[in-house]
């Protein structure tokens, strides 16, 4: 009660900033700064009334952005979003880093056929099914009115594509606010991972067969594939060197490793950037390292191949809410909700549909692996989350399908923004139901 | 973008380097060690980084880090209003407060007039803003730094005899007149207020002040009285902080001020106040450190005749402080045992001073403000040079130290 009153009483204080006054009385940078801690306080706030529903704290504290931020109140504003574009970054990085330390190889050795079998399932189920889905329900989308069946699949394969994506970020935070552990847990995020690589090199081909298609010239144009794949091998090169490097300060060093972790996740960020710009100006071409990736592979690499694994998870776990919360509270205030109110019909309707495929598929996955009944049942709700990635590919096909790209592009973030809220309560229900949470433990 | 993000690497690098080396390992040096254990070299770290010669800190970078800046001076206001807790203070007999009180006022006094008039007959800086610069020199030049006494008393080994206690209740109080007389004159520096201009907006801007610091005490109090892990409790501090200090700068007035009724309440409810100090003594020297390389990046010596106010402002707080420590100790009598020679040990000049002025060059940048950072900031390097040696001198006239 005592914490909803503190809300209400930020809340209040944001609204006092809402008011026009003189501009010889303010001092507009400071704006972002205030809104940071607004976002901070309000969203672990919210977090924290919602965990009393016994829902996960992570969807209040992207409620928290949805709400507070610039398509609802406003109380956090467009441009303070933007600038704390930098924050995002770090965070993003260092929920990597943690995702990679996460993934224990004696686990997922021991579950490599059930990770495996699951992948293969989910991909296979939920891309067919949404792809069909689309095609089927042409009729409501109007951006496909008039246009030829090759282009009508060349959208349903791309948003196939897109539904097969998920989010590691959102599972770790899940992972790490329950402190669930076991083979469920492991085998999850081993898929979740493994899809999120698995998802750029199978969105560049999907792409890259699409762009043929609906192009009049017809010729295909491999690149985009090279490209992606070849990026896919620079960023696990850099995530091995990356990790090496790490080994070595965490052995030989090992003073404030907090920061240090946190300073590596802001360094391998500019990197990345760093790098892309060095490539598009230096020798035109549009290269990136995917900075995630990146430290997914350094994070996975301590964990396995040093006996530092543990002390590094550990010092990550300290420094993971403040991190966790305006993360989350920021790709809640990112998310463009007002997508949702020219197709929200739709999102609903592919949403539904994504969830039941992916329970089929994992089910299915899951049965031929031979997994135990309970997991099989409760998998595919863990892998409904979505975020990062998908956006990212979203600004892709905006770019390369001018005729309809924008369109599908606002439709996928629609569907992203509905799975981002249901996702973290069906995983946490998921890891309960199957006693892999502390709370479910101790029961 | 890319700035930035170099910027707050090399800063967090720094400052975790510089932490464990000028606070956790001692190996340096005689000659440069009080100025290298009080971390002041940090400003000059800041002054490479900046605009003037790496441009790694420029104008823009420092702008974007302004999150940075706001909850570095909102730190350093909450754990000084943390400190003051009532009950304890009053353990202590009243005419230290009184010491307290003379000293830092005289000092203010003896710095701020010469200040005003050369700024305004000689550099020629017209309206409000040049006595609210002069105001922030005299306020910086009233605060005492604690640390370069108390690595002296470790390494003098000395005994905690009342004159070193009287200094040292000195050193870590005495800021508190300077910065309530910045948030004061922030405040009144207001002509506008939601209602329009008038005159009355300067006194409603003291009383917003106020009510932020307040609302954010009893919230951060409130939020915290229920048990929270160790990482709930970062949370919620850091929020409050950003909150407090952001809304402050919003409104022009000062987050060091607002930030430090926010500490007082803290300290003065039962609640997590003993959980909220450990936690913010634990991160406090990082964020110091940050802050005097964001001091360092700030400073850009606009004209050579910086140079000369700055010397002149140096003189000015030496005869304040000296002064200050003269009148304040007649004036209690004989009821405590001091020298006359009192200021002569409270010349370091400290964090605190380094905050103020950070704070005024980033609500109120005007053309004169370099003069103001110049001045301060190599103040607080050359104060730090010379305290040790002032402070040894008092302590032999006293007879603390032998010879």
């Amino acid at each position: 009660m005592r914490r909803l009153i503190g809300l209400f009483i930020v809340i209040g204080f944001m609204l006092l900033t809402l008011i026009d006054y003189p501009a010889a009385m303010t001092y507009p940078w400071a704006r972002t700064t205030f809104s940071f801690g607004f976002l901070l306080l309000a969203a672990y706030l919210l977090g924290d009334v919602l965990a009393g529903f016994k829902m996960p704290k992570i969807t209040g504290y992207i409620l928290a952005g949805i709400v507070f931020g610039p398509y609802v109140l406003n109380l956090v504003t467009l441009e303070s979003v933007r600038d704390l574009g930098l924050v995002d970054d770090l965070a993003l990085t260092f929920i990597a880093l943690a995702a990679g330390g996460e993934l224990r190889l004696k686990e997922l050795k021991n579950r490599k056929k059930s990770i495996l079998l699951t992948v293969a399932f989910l991909t296979l189920v939920v891309f067919v099914g949404v792809t069909l889905f689309v095609i089927l329900a042409r009729p409501i989308m109007p951006f496909l009115e008039g246009k030829s069946f090759v282009h009508v699949l060349a959208v349903a394969a791309i948003v196939g594509t897109f539904a097969v994506a998920r989010s590691p970020s959102s599972a770790i935070a899940i992972i790490s606010e329950t402190k669930a552990r076991g083979p469920f847990t492991e085998m999850v995020l081993g898929v979740t991972v493994l899809m999120d690589v698995g998802v750029i090199a199978f969105f560049a081909i999907v792409v890259t067969i699409c762009q043929a298609a609906v192009s009049t010239t017809g010729g295909m144009d491999f690149n985009l594939i090279i490209t992606m794949t070849l990026e896919i091998i620079g960023s696990i090169g850099a995530g091995l060197v990356l990790g090496w490097l790490m080994m070595l300060y965490i052995k030989h060093i090992k003073a404030e490793l907090m920061i240090f972790i946190i300073g590596v996740a802001f360094l391998t960020t500019f990197g990345a950037k760093q790098f892309a710009v060095v490539m598009h100006d230096q020798f035109g071409v549009a290269f990136h390292l995917h900075a995630m990736l990146i430290c997914i592979t350094a994070g996975f690499l301590i964990q396995n191949y040093s006996p530092s694994g543990d002390t590094f998870m550990k010092k990550i776990d300290h420094a993971s809410l403040p991190i966790y919360v305006i993360f989350f509270a920021h790709v809640g205030a990112d998310l463009d909700i007002r997508t949702l109110e020219a197709t929200w019909l739709v999102a609903i309707l592919i949403v539904t549909t994504r969830c039941l495929l992916i329970w089929l598929g994992a089910y299915l996955g899951g049965k031929i692996a031979g997994d135990p009944p309970i997991m099989r049942r409760w998998s595919g709700p863990s892998f409904i989350t979505q975020a990062g990635v998908s956006l990212g590919l979203a600004g892709i096909v905006k770019a390369r399908f001018p005729e309809w790209g924008a369109a599908v592009a606002t439709m996928i973030v629609a569907v992203i923004t509905l799975n981002q809220v249901i996702g973290p309560v069906t995983f946490k229900l998921a890891l309960s139901a199957v006693g892999e949470t502390r709370e479910s433990r101790r029961d | 973008m890319v700035k930035v993000i170099i910027g707050f690497v090399l800063l967090v690098i720094i400052a975790l380097f510089g932490y464990r080396r000028t606070f956790t390992k001692v190996h340096i040096p005689l000659g440069a060690r009080y100025i290298y254990l009080t971390g002041t070299e940090f400003i000059l770290v800041g002054v490479a980084l900046g605009g003037q010669f790496i441009g790694v800190l420029d104008a823009p970078a420092l702008r974007s880090l302004t999150p940075l800046y706001s909850l570095c001076l909102g730190f350093m206001g909450l754990i000084f209003g943390i400190q003051l807790e009532f009950n304890k203070l009053k353990r202590l007999p009243w005419r230290y407060d009184l010491i307290v009180v003379i000293q830092a006022l005289v000092t203010m006094a003896v710095v701020f007039f010469p200040c005003w008039i050369l700024m305004k007959y000689v550099f020629g800086t017209e309206g409000h803003p040049q006595v609210l610069g002069a105001f922030v020199l005299a306020a910086t030049a009233s605060c005492t730094g604690l640390t370069t006494l108390a690595l002296l008393s470790r390494d003098l080994k000395l005994r905690k005899t009342p004159f070193i206690e009287l200094l040292q209740y000195i050193s870590s109080l005495d800021a508190i007149v300077g910065l309530v007389g910045v948030g004061i004159a922030f405040s009144l520096m207001h002509t506008h207020s939601p209602f329009g201009s008038h005159a009355g907006a300067g006194i409603l801007a003291v009383g917003i002040s106020f009510a932020i610091g307040l609302t954010t005490g009893f919230l951060l109090h409130l939020i915290t009285q229920h048990h929270c892990s160790e990482e709930e409790l970062g949370v919620f501090i850091i929020g409050m902080v950003l909150f407090a200090a952001g809304l402050a700068e919003y409104f022009m007035l000062s987050p060091l001020f607002v930030c430090l009724v926010t500490g007082i309440v803290m300290a003065n409810v039962k609640g997590a106040k003993d959980r909220v100090f450990y936690l913010l003594a634990r991160l406090e020297h990082p964020f110091y450190l940050i802050m005097l390389i964001l001091a360092g990046a700030i400073w850009n010596v606009a004209t050579p005749w910086a140079w000369v106010f700055a010397a002149l402002y140096l003189g000015l707080r030496f005869a304040g402080k000296v002064m200050g420590g003269y009148l304040a100790v007649r004036s209690v009598g004989a009821h405590i045992r001091a020298p006359g020679r009192l200021g002569l040990g409270l010349m370091s000049q400290g964090g605190m001073a380094v905050a103020m002025v950070i704070n005024f060059n980033q609500i109120h940048p005007t053309e004169y403000s370099g003069l103001v950072v110049t001045a301060v900031l190599s103040a607080v390097i050359v104060n730090e040079l010379i305290s040790p040696t002032l402070i040894r001198s008092v302590l032999l006239r006293t007879g603390e130290v032998k010879p």
